[in-house]
This record gives C-alpha cells, sequence and structure tokens, in this order.
C-alpha cells in the first residue's frame, strides 16, 4: 500500500457481552490494526463493562467511538442500524474510510443504500443456511448487499459457497474470514498426565448456556463420570444464558445447574484473556453439540481457541470438522454416552489423548493472529493496489477510456484499473457490437489519455479514425473477430497494441490482417487462483467435468466418449456438466446441424448404458469455483478455441486438465495435458488415478496455472500496455509455466 | 455500465505547490468514483424493481384503469403474476439457477430430450421414482418400477412416469452416486433439485419420503427437505429415529460352494483400515485385525469399480465368511445393512457386534452370526465363523430374509404407511390349493396365502373368517390339473400338497423357489408353480 488506509469498523453487537459476535469485532479490529490500517471502532452499545473495549483501545491505531458519550447517538439504548448507519455515515464524512466493515444483516442492509456502499467488507453469518430457506425477498436483499460490498467476508468455506449459489452478485466478491484465535498472552501450562492422575480431570466450556450448545446436560457430566469411577470438575466460563420460547423455564433449570451442579464450577463472564487462560490449564474442552448444528455454516471459534491453547475439543463428526482435525480426530462425539466413553478412553490410553491433542493444536495454526492478519493484507493489497511505477511520475491520473459492447471478460480487469492509484476510468458502452453513441465516444476520445477497445469490432474501427494526437489506442481481439469483415477498415497505423490471448491467435491475426507483428502482443486471460483454490469434495478423482458445452464445436460428444471409455473399467467415473443447454440459445438452436448433433448427444446419453445415469447438468451460473470442488478432472475437447479457461479454471481449483490438441493449445497449456484422442484422454485419466497419483499430479497443475496466467501478473501487464508497448516475443512460444 | 458523467471536469485536478494533485484532489476522485459506482448500483436496482411483482401488478392496475379490455384481463393477468411467483418461491424460493433455466428455455419441447425413455413396466404394482443410491434401486428393481433420477431431469420424470412415491434416499447424495453432495452447501444446486421434486410430487399428490440410509452429520443439512417429505424413515446407517428396513432381493444373493476358506469379505468400508472408526471401536477392531491374521484369514472388500450388488456378490463367492461394517453398530444407530443380510443370504456366517436390528428382522437365526464384543475369543469366534451354512441353516436365514427384510415386503409396508393401495408382495402372492382347509392352519402360516383355491365351498364359518384375514377363496369345482388350476388362481404363484401343519409350508416352498434351492424333505409332494 502506498498510503495509509483508514478504516470504519461496526459489528450490530453489545460488547459487554462475551460471545462470539463480540469477540468478532476484537479480533477484526486487531487484524486490520496489525495491517498498519487505522480504525475507528463504533460501539453499538454503552460500556457497562470495559473487558472487551479495553483491549481494543490498546492497540495501536484504533479509536473506539463511544457514541453515547461523544454525543453522536441519541439517548442511551443501543444503536439501532438506522442510526448506526447514520453515524457511520457522519465519521465517514469528516474522515472518508476506504473500508467499512460490519456485520449483522440489518445493519449490512442499511448500509447498502448508504453512501457507504461499495466500500463495504460485508460479514454475515444470519442468513439462511440451506438454500430451500431462500425467500425472494431474502434473495433480493442479499444480492443488494453484495452488490454495495467490495468483499463479502464468508467464516467458511461452506457460507461461502452457499452464498455464490444462491446470489450472483456474490461470485467473485466472496472471500473466506475465518474466525481467528486471539495469541495467549501467557505461558501455556504444563497439565499433569491423565494416566494416573489423582486430581480430578478438568474439562471447560466456554461461551453461551442455549439449548443447542448442550449446556445443561454438560452439567451432567462430573455426575456421570462419577460413576465410572472418574473424578472430574466442569468448568463454565460464560454469562449469556438464553431464554427459549418453547420452554420458558430453560433458562431457570441452565442458571440452576449452573450454580449447583456437582463438579461443575461457573465463572460467569471474564475478560477474553482470563478465559484462555483458564482454558488452558483444562484437558479437554467441550464443543458438543446437538445434532441440528450439525448442519451449521459457521465454524466455532471455541474449537479453534482450544486447539491454540493446546485443549483437544470433544465435538461432532461433521464434514466440517473432519476436514479441520482429520477424519481419524479420535474425540468426535455424538451423544453423552459416546462423551463419556471419550473421556474414560483418554484416561485410560495416553496415546488417544496424544492423538487428539496433535491434531487440535496443528488445526489451530492456520487461524493465529498472525495468518489472519497475513490473509488481511492480502485483501487489502487486493482492493487497494499500489500505484503502478510506471504511472509515478505522471502530474495527472492517467485518463484510460474503454470502449465495448460486452465487458463480461473484461470486468475484473476494469474492476481493477478503476482501484489502480493514478488512473481514472471511463465508459463508452456500445449497445451492440455495431451501434453506439457516436457523441459520446467523441467524448471519450477527447478525453482519454488511452482507449481500450475490448472486442476488435466496429468500435475499433471508429477509434481508429478518432484518434488523437498523442493518445494510446489498445484493441483486444478475442476470436471470432478474424472471420467478420470489418478489420480491413481499421487504420493500424493508429493502433499502438492488438492485445491477443493466446500466441495462437496472434500468430493467426498477423496471418490473415498483415498487420505490423511488433503491434501484435500477447496478454493472457488470467485466473483468480486464490478464487478458485478450494477442499475438493470427496471422490472428485472420479469426476470429470465439463464447462459450457455449446455450441456443438464444443463437442460434448467425444468428452462423452471419455467418460464411456472410463466407465467401461471403472463404473465410477462419472461427468458433471456446467453449461446452459443448446436450446437455450435461439442463434444455436435455430441451426438444423446444432440440433441434429444434440438429439444424437442425447439419444447415447439415454441409451448407451455405458454412460446412462452417468452424466449430471449442474445449470449455469457464475458460482463456477463452489461447482469445481465436486470435478476432479476438467475436460477441453473442442474443435477450436481461443483460450478456453474452462481447464486454467479448473486447474485453479485442484483438478487436472485433460485437452484434445485444438489448434493453439499447446500455446497456452503444458503438453503434457493434451491427448491425442479420447481413447489417449481416457487411459491417462484411468492410469493416473488408478496409480494413485491424482493428488500429485492436481497440484502440479495448480502451480503451473499459478504460475502461468495468474489474476496479478494479469493486472499487471494491462497497466504495463497503458503506457508502454509489450514485446512481441509474448506473442510466440507457450503460456505454460 | 455508466455513461461518462456530463459534469466531469476534464482539465486537471488542482494541484498542491509541488506540481502533485492535493488530498483534496484525491477525495473527490474518490467521490466521483463513488458517485459513478452509486449510479451503477441504482440502475441494477432500477432493473430489479421492474422485474418485481410489485412493479408488474401495479403496472397491470394502471394498464386496466387506462383501458377497458385490459379491465377484463386484469383476473388472468394477475393470477398469472401469482402463478409465476408461486412458481418461484416454491416451498422456498426459485433460484438464480432454477430461473435461469425456465425463463431463458425457449423450446420447451427441447428440453425433454434430458429425459430418458420411460423405464415402463406398466404391469408394476409399484412405481417410484427418486434420488435412490445405485445398490437400493437395484435391490427394488425386480419387484417395483423404479426411475432413478437424476438432478437434472428429476421433477420432469415424476410428470412423465406417474408414480406411487417419490423416494429420497439419503445415501444417493454420497460420493459417486447419483445425487452427490446433495445437502452439501458446495453444491446447492442438488437441493434446489430436490426442491423441485419434492414440488413436482406435491402437485401431483404423491406421497415423498426421505429415506436417510446415512450418519446424522450428513443428512443434517436434509432438514430443510425432510420437513416436506410425508414419511422420514431411517434405514440401516441413520440414527435411530424411524428404524426401517429397505429390504434385500433374496434372489439376487445365494451362491453355490463354501467359498475359500481362508478369506473373509468386509462388506462395507474396512474397519480395519478406515479412518472413521470409533474411538469405543478401536480395540476391538485392532484386536480381530490381529486375531485373523494370526488365523490366516485375509480380508477382502468388494471391488468398487463394478456396481456394488454384483461386486459384492463376487466378493462373498470366493469368502468363507463375512464381517459386518461397521463391526460395532452403536445404540443410536439403525443396523441390518444390505451387506450384513446379503452375507447371511449367501449362506455365509456373518461376524459382527451386537445388532438389535439383525435380531429383529431375524430373529430365530442368530446362531447364523458369531457376536464379538471387548471380551470375546476372537480365535474361536474366527473359527465358528469359518464353518458354512448348511443347506437346513440357509434355508431358515432366507425363511426370514423373505418374511421379514426382503424388497416386497418392505414395499408393501412402505405402502401401507402412506396408505396406498399398491401391493408390491402381490409378485409373491400365492394360491394355496387345499382339499381339506384347516382355517387356523392356514392362519398360522408364516407366509399367508392370498386365496385357497377349493373345489367345494367351505362349511361354515371358514369363508368368513378367511376373508377377514383378507384370504380370498375360489371354488374351483373339481379343476385337478395344474393348468385348471392356474386358470383359476387368481395369483402369480399357486401351492399344493402343501403339508399345511407345517406353519412354514408356504414360506419355505417360496424360499426354494426365489433362491434356487432345492426341496428339503417333506413328507408330501408339495409344490410351487407359476400360475402364468
Amino acid at each position: 500500500m502506498t498510503r495509509p488506509l483508514t478504516a470504519l469498523v461496526y459489528g450490530d453487537v453489545n460488547l459487554n457481552i462475551l460471545d462470539g459476535s463480540a469477540i468478532w469485532v476484537q479480533s477484526m479490529t486487531e487484524a486490520l490494526s496489525r495491517c498498519g490500517v487505522s480504525v475507528r471502532v463504533l460501539l453499538k452499545a454503552p460500556i457497562e463493562t470495559p473487558r472487551l473495549v479495553d483491549p481494543l483501545r490498546s492497540l495501536t491505531g484504533v479509536r473506539v467511538v463511544d457514541p453515547f458519550t461523544e454525543s453522536l447517538a441519541v439517548g442511551r439504548s443501543p444503536l439501532s442500524a438506522p442510526e448506526a448507519v447514520r453515524i457511520l455515515e457522519s465519521l465517514d464524512a469528516s474522515e472518508p474510510a476506504d473500508l467499512v466493515v460490519v456485520r449483522g444483516l440489518r445493519l449490512v442492509t442499511a448500509a447498502s443504500s448508504s453512501s457507504l456502499a461499495g466500500r463495504l467488507w460485508t460479514y454475515l453469518t444470519d442468513i439462511p443456511q440451506s438454500p430451500l430457506e431462500f425467500t425472494p425477498e431474502a434473495l433480493e436483499q442479499l444480492e443488494a448487499i453484495a452488490e454495495a460490498s467490495r468483499f463479502m467476508l464468508c467464516q467458511t468455506e461452506e457460507l461461502r459457497d452457499l452464498l455464490e449459489a444462491m446470489v450472483p452478485a456474490a461470485c467473485g466478491r466472496s472471500v473466506l474470514w475465518s474466525p481467528v484465535v486471539p495469541e495467549p498472552t501467557f505461558a501455556l501450562p504444563t497439565r499433569p498426565a491423565l494416566e494416573g492422575r489423582t486430581t480430578p480431570i478438568q474439562l471447560v466450556y466456554t461461551g453461551k448456556f442455549a439449548p443447542l450448545w448442550n449446556t445443561l446436560p454438560m452439567t451432567r457430566l462430573p455426575a456421570l463420570l462419577a460413576e465410572q469411577g472418574i473424578d472430574a470438575q466442569l468448568h463454565m466460563i460464560g454469562d449469556k444464558i438464553h431464554d427459549v420460547p418453547d420452554d420458558p423455564d430453560w433458562s431457570r433449570r441452565m442458571r440452576e445447574a449452573l450454580e449447583a451442579s456437582p463438579g461443575v464450577v461457573w465463572h460467569g463472564g471474564m475478560p477474553r484473556q482470563a478465559a484462555m487462560e483458564l482454558t488452558a490449564a483444562a484437558d479437554l474442552g467441550l464443543s458438543w453439540r446437538a445434532p441440528q448444528m450439525d448442519a451449521s455454516l459457521e465454524l466455532s471459534t471455541k474449537v479453534l481457541e482450544f486447539g491454540a491453547l493446546g485443549v483437544p475439543a470433544l465435538l461432532n463428526r461433521t464434514p466440517m470438522h473432519e476436514h479441520l482435525l482429520g477424519e481419524d480426530y479420535p474425540l468426535f462425539v455424538a451423544d453423552e454416552n459416546d462423551v463419556v466413553a471419550a473421556i474414560v478412553q483418554v484416561m485410560t490410553q495416553p496415546s488417544v489423548y496424544a492423538a487428539a491433542l496433535t491434531a487440535a493444536t496443528a488445526s489451530a495454526e492456520a487461524f493465529s493472529m498472525v495468518a489472519s492478519a497475513d490473509r488481511l493484507a492480502g485483501l487489502l493489497a487486493r482492493a487497494f493496489p499500489s500505484e503502478p511505477a510506471a504511472l509515478a511520475d505522471r502530474d495527472r491520473p492517467l485518463r484510460v477510456g474503454v470502449a465495448s459492447h460486452d465487458l463480461k471478460f473484461f470486468s475484473r480487469l476494469l474492476d481493477h484499473l478503476r482501484s489502480v492509484p493514478g488512473v481514472e476510468v471511463r465508459l463508452d458502452p456500445w449497445s451492440s457490437l455495431t451501434t453506439h453513441d457516436e457523441e459520446v465516444s467523441k467524448d471519450l476520445a477527447e478525453w482519454a489519455d488511452v482507449i481500450i477497445c475490448e472486442w476488435a469490432g466496429p468500435n475499433i474501427v471508429w477509434y481508429s479514425r478518432h484518434k488523437r494526437p498523442g493518445q494510446r489506442l489498445i484493441v483486444r481481439l478475442h476470436r471470432f473477430e478474424l472471420d467478420a469483415g470489418w478489420l480491413s477498415d481499421v487504420r493500424i497505423d493508429a493502433v499502438d497494441q492488438v492485445v491477443c490471448v493466446s500466441p495462437f491467435y496472434a500468430q493467426l491475426t498477423a496471418e490473415r490482417t498483415g498487420w505490423p507483428v511488433d503491434r501484435i502482443v500477447v496478454i493472457p486471460n488470467w485466473v483468480d487462483v486464490a478464487q478458485f483454490a478450494r477442499p475438493k469434495l470427496p471422490g472428485v478423482e472420479f469426476t470429470l467435468g465439463m464447462i459450457g458445452i455449446s455450441p456443438m464445436r464444443k463437442r460434448p460428444d467425444l468428452g462423452l466418449e471419455v467418460l464411456s471409455l472410463l466407465r467401461r473399467r471403472d463404473r465410477r467415473y462419472r461427468l458433471a456438466v456446467k453449461s446452459k443447454l443448446p436450446w437455450d440459445y435461439w442463434w444455436i438452436w435455430r441451426k438444423p446441424e446444432e440440433r441434429a448433433d444434440t438429439e444424437a448427444l442425447f439419444a447415447r446419453l439415454h441409451d448407451d448404458p455405458s454412460v446412462r445415469g452417468a452424466v449430471s447438468f449442474d445449470g449455469f451460473g457464475g458460482d463456477v469455483p463452489a461447482w469445481l470442488r465436486r470435478v476432479g478432472w476438467v475436460l477441453s475437447t473442442s474443435d477450436d478455441e481461443s483460450f478456453h479457461l474452462a481447464p486454467a479454471e479448473g486447474m485453479a481449483s485442484g483438478a487436472v486438465p485433460a485437452l484434445l490438441p485444438w489448434p493453439g493449445a499447446d500455446t497456452i497449456y503444458d503438453t503434457r495435458w493434451i491427448h491425442a484422442d479420447p481413447t489417449t484422454m481416457a487411459a491417462a485419466i484411468h492410469d493416473t488415478v488408478a496409480s494413485g497419483a491424482w493428488d500429485a499430479t492436481a497440484r502440479e497443475a495448480q502451480r503451473q496455472v499459478a504460475a502461468s496466467f495468474p489474476l496479478d501478473a494479469v493486472c499487471d501487464e494491462w497497466v504495463r500496455v497503458l503506457v508502454d508497448n509489450l514485446s512481441p516475443e509474448t506473442a510466440r512460444g507457450t503460456l505454460a509455466r | 455500465m455508466s455513461e461518462p458523467l456530463a459534469d466531469t471536469a476534464p482539465g486537471d485536478a488542482p494541484d498542491d505547490a509541488e506540481g502533485r494533485p492535493s488530498t483534496d484532489s484525491a477525495r473527490l476522485r474518490s467521490q466521483l468514483r463513488q458517485a459513478e459506482a452509486r449510479a451503477e448500483r441504482a440502475e441494477r436496482a432500477l432493473e430489479r424493481m421492474e422485474r418485481s411483482a410489485k412493479y408488474t401488478v401495479g403496472s397491470l392496475f394502471v394498464e386496466a384503469a387506462r383501458s377497458p379490455r385490459r379491465l377484463v384481463l386484469l383476473p388472468r393477468d394477475l393470477w398469472r403474476v401469482w402463478r409465476l411467483r408461486k412458481s418461484r418461491r416454491g416451498s422456498g424460493a426459485s433460484t438464480p439457477v432454477t430461473r435461469t433455466r425456465r425463463d431463458e428455455v425457449l423450446d420447451l419441447d427441447a428440453a425433454r430430450l434430458l429425459l430418458p425413455r420411460a423405464s415402463a413396466r406398466p404391469d408394476a404394482a409399484f412405481t417410484i421414482v427418486g434420488a435412490l443410491n445405485e445398490e437400493l434401486a437395484t435391490a427394488w428393481s425386480p419387484y417395483a418400477a423404479v426411475t432413478s433420477a437424476l438432478p437434472h431431469e428429476a421433477a420432469e420424470i415424476v410428470s412423465a412416469v406417474g408414480a406411487d412415491v417419490v423416494v429420497i434416499d439419503s445415501a444417493a447424495a454420497l460420493p459417486g452416486q447419483p445425487w452427490s453432495f446433495l445437502g452439501d452447501p458446495a453444491a446447492a444446486d442438488r437441493q434446489i433439485a430436490a426442491q423441485r421434486l419434492v414440488d413436482a410430487a406435491r402437485e401431483r399428490g404423491i406421497p415423498v419420503v426421505l429415506l436417510r440410509t446415512t450418519s446424522p452429520a450428513h443428512t443434517a443439512f436434509l432438514e430443510p427437505l425432510a420437513s416436506q417429505c410425508d414419511l422420514i424413515l431411517d434405514g440401516p446407517g441413520s440414527s435411530r429415529g424411524t428404524p426401517w428396513n429397505p429390504g434385500i432381493d433374496p434372489a439376487a444373493w445365494p451362491m453355490a460352494g463354501a467359498g475359500v476358506g481362508d478369506r473373509a469379505v468386509i462388506v462395507g468400508t474396512d474397519p480395519l483400515t478406515h479412518s472413521r472408526v470409533p474411538l469405543a471401536d478401536r480395540s476391538l477392531i485392532q484386536a480381530l485385525a490381529h486375531a485373523l491374521h494370526g488365523a490366516g484369514i485375509h480380508t477382502i472388500t468388494p471391488d468398487p469399480r463394478y456396481p456394488v450388488v454384483p461386486a459384492r456378490r463376487a466378493a462373498l463367492a470366493s469368502s468363507a465368511f463375512g464381517i459386518a461394517s461397521p463391526l460395532r453398530v452403536a445404540p443410536t444407530m439403525v443396523g441390518g445393512s444390505a451387506g450384513s443380510l446379503g452375507t447371511l443370504a449367501s449362506g455365509r456366517r456373518l461376524l459382527g457386534s451386537t445388532d438389535v436390528d439383525l435380531d429383529r428382522l431375524l430373529p430365530r437365526s442368530s446362531w447364523a452370526r458369531v457376536t464379538v464384543d471387548a471380551d470375546t475369543d476372537l480365535v474361536a469366534a474366527i473359527a465358528a465363523a469359518r464353518v458354512p451354512l448348511g443347506d437346513d441353516e440357509r434355508r431358515l436365514v432366507l425363511r426370514e430374509i423373505l418374511l421379514n427384510a426382503s424388497v416386497p415386503v418392505a414395499l408393501d409396508d412402505l405402502s401401507h404407511r402412506l396408505g396406498l393401495r399398491a401391493h408390491p408382495k402381490a409378485c409373491w402372492d400365492v394360491s394355496l390349493v387345499l382339499t381339506d382347509p384347516d382355517v387356523d392352519a392356514i392362519l398360522l402360516q408364516s407366509w399367508r396365502p392370498r386365496e385357497v383355491l377349493v373345489s367345494a365351498p367351505l362349511a361354515g364359518r371358514a369363508h368368513a373368517v378367511l376373508a377377514e384375514h383378507g384370504i380370498g377363496v375360489v371354488v374351483t369345482h373339481g379343476a385337478g390339473t395344474r393348468d385348471d388350476l392356474s386358470l383359476a388362481a387368481s395369483c402369480p404363484l399357486v401351492a399344493a400338497q402343501v403339508e399345511i401343519t407345517d406353519p412354514h409350508a408356504i414360506a419355505d416352498l417360496l424360499v426354494e423357489r426365489i433362491a434356487g434351492m432345492s426341496a428339503r424333505a417333506r413328507p408330501s409332494d408339495a409344490a410351487l408353480w407359476s400360475a402364468s
């Protein structure tokens, strides 16, 4: 970052109460502080206990804004969402914030329609937890929130995947912001070994007291263990006892159990570090919850905290916890009996406790404050790129105009250019390939230092004829333009750079147009590896994927042939297709040959026993990174492509690409991924899986794509080409690294 | 995309004394970018508003106020808006995924290319459409018209096939299965497809059953779907809520030979190597592995490259006994897995821990199982497991499977629970030929006939008593040949010369026919033949 950033932080939570939401405010603020960001934290409620606020005040660059003492709030009631937004806006007006980090659905909704929109980093957990629970109103609400957000911070991968599937605007904006485990300010104590222990085994629970958190059954554990001859003490830390509308007496029973159950010590609420110190002295942590919680998209901060403090936890076996701790973590429990049995086991088998401890401490490492601040720094760098060296000596911002009828392949670059210091961007949106408002184009031509024509259509024809002296003109040519007739109308002497996405198409462009080869350069498509790199679901090595199968030149029939060959050897192979279907495009479906080929394809799907029932059509949408979690191989079987991003996205996701040799494929992808025909491709896939080499191969593929066309490098090239000509050598060789 | 703002100053930003842009200029440019972004968002919000039902309805009223013709058509137009909104909302929501598919399909007929040819069995007594695990679909297919639908076609197939019941099997969501990752947040499209399947079934009054056969953690995400199902059943592998066994096909398992003496097949995931073994089971499993090694027993698992049932059969055929997986069925879980039942049906003994569901299903053949726990002499247990079942023992086991754990019986029970009239067990309905009907003996049959064929009307209340128990009486008027009796019978199977005082007479005849076993010694020439 070239300049210090400022942030506003507000969680719609009462910082007088120790719970996960309050801890989030604390940890987010600390992480921002560690990244050198100046932070103003707005309080929701008047301070009754400073145990969570005082640590904030001690952080570098952090100011706690108390609206109740600074005459910003009306009255002393906790801030409502509209009132909080009003105060945030006033704080922003007095000192503009680069980012506004907010939590809480009501608050975020209000902020989305305020002047803070566009700079919001939103953190939501209070959203529907299942696709079936999203109402149209909720979808509209979240869509608006997504569009107002720079980033949507998702606590878990599960939440992110769900959000992207349901809210298209969340795609590309959703990033992980996992719970942060604070570093203890004390030395971790040495606990006596469990085997042969003469003192009680120490159990600990921290957090809220609520039915689904099993806190009432927990209070019975010391008594149950005593029946097994085990002396146990259970420490309960926290002061938030929930009221249960369906069971009005529950809170009273809970309080009584905390106060009177044998072997239970209730410490009430404690400052976080004090709670951690007490936890660290325990042998086992309790995070065992009701089965209904297994579907939660949230990861318990407590579990991570236990691990960081060297305290193995007893918790439910869920896919999320298996991913965190390993399938063979020994302390997964399902019910009270399991808990007692597990505790008996650890008392008698030191190796079990040792294994649990190792897994727990290892799992917490990625959630440390240091690791989290590092991840946050990456997000900040992405949102606030440095001023490029190439623009450093300018006396005013570089004015960049972008003219195009279709920005879907340029949108991410556009976002980047808009965020680069020293660059101003304006658009000339053509309503179609050939239709534009000439006055708008003239204004842009007059204003811009640099014009980028995305797609080499009539836009570049027009701008080549209206270029201002001293102006720079760049065009990006994809593929279909080479077959159109207007390129001969381009005044190429006015064009500084013709950008192609692959060396093959650069050479083809030179051959077809006769344009000077020194102006034809290559900047590849980008892959946002960070967005695509997500954990794979089980069994993916047997799942082939195809993204976009229309029109039929994409040759899904060849993909089907590969599947058929594989399934004759192993029935576990399947094919997942993410695509619209041919009849969804009127310009495709009106062609008799497309219809005939499509009918033949589906006839085989239904009639060929080797593929029947083994192909799923998973729809179409922007949630490709989440979809790729179920795919282990991404196929590219087209007759021809200019770049074909699908294999690259697959590689970024940790899948292995498998391509047929369409013209130019070897100038983009490593030839090891390119196979002569479907038979060879199927054999390679099978051999890789059967030999157990899929995992290592996928990792190599991921490494390659990160080296070949990562987002940040491609963005840097685009910034460079704004002011400098790239080397024509970029149009030769291969992009694969 | 935003228009270039007309009031944007094309000139230079104000400089500070050193010729660099001031902080104020940076702030102004930042504000300008934010204003442009707000304009873009406002445009998108306007688009959304124009697509919303509120706007549409308001527009309809305005048009109706302007035009008498539009006024007349207003109710129809409002109905259409409501239908569209309802279809989008469902009992959850229309999602961007489904909206894209439905709104942009220009050729609905073409979309039928997605549907398979109907697996028509017009004579089938029971038609099931669903999200089914391949093993379950295979087991059920001989006894019902089963269409295992894929996510992208499920709702449409319900319309096309006309099912008696829609079944969602949680095991269909396991990796490698047709609905893999259903319930996983990474596969929201699968849940939406399941919702469409449920909606299609409910629109047609077809009951929906959620069959949970996987762990609670796996099915937790299916709770929103579960709340919409007419019946939730907990099969083997799930948490014990409403235990129910989907049954096995007894015809699929019996095999000749005793297998290889030094081989044992693990009928599921290998607990000896699997990482998900519960803590409480690890000691026993380690001890068992040691004992097997000491006895020279080599364990195998069914080859995953092949469909489950043939793979398991092949593994069993080459093994002396089976080992249950999981080895121990927790008290809170449902047991009686297809692998365990199949092992017993194949004539092999099953080594495993206590399984209350197997006890319940096969109460009189517990001797076919070798139960192990922490105190068991595993060497002796392994030796006992290696002894194959004799013919009579196999028959007994198969009889119990037929009566309590076979697919037709399970599906019949399912039909009954749903209040359906379908009678999947009909394929095994027997017309019993009797010369001297003993009503009590008939009613004591473990497999009751559907009807009795008698040469003359029954005396006294016999006819009425049988009718009360759902057993019909057909007077054959002296029909003597098999052909004549077959013509008289309304059931697919006819039994004659049955020793009716043996309560298992009919059941054993059925077992022998279904499993291809040789007849046991009988005092009479009892026979069971197909009436068709």
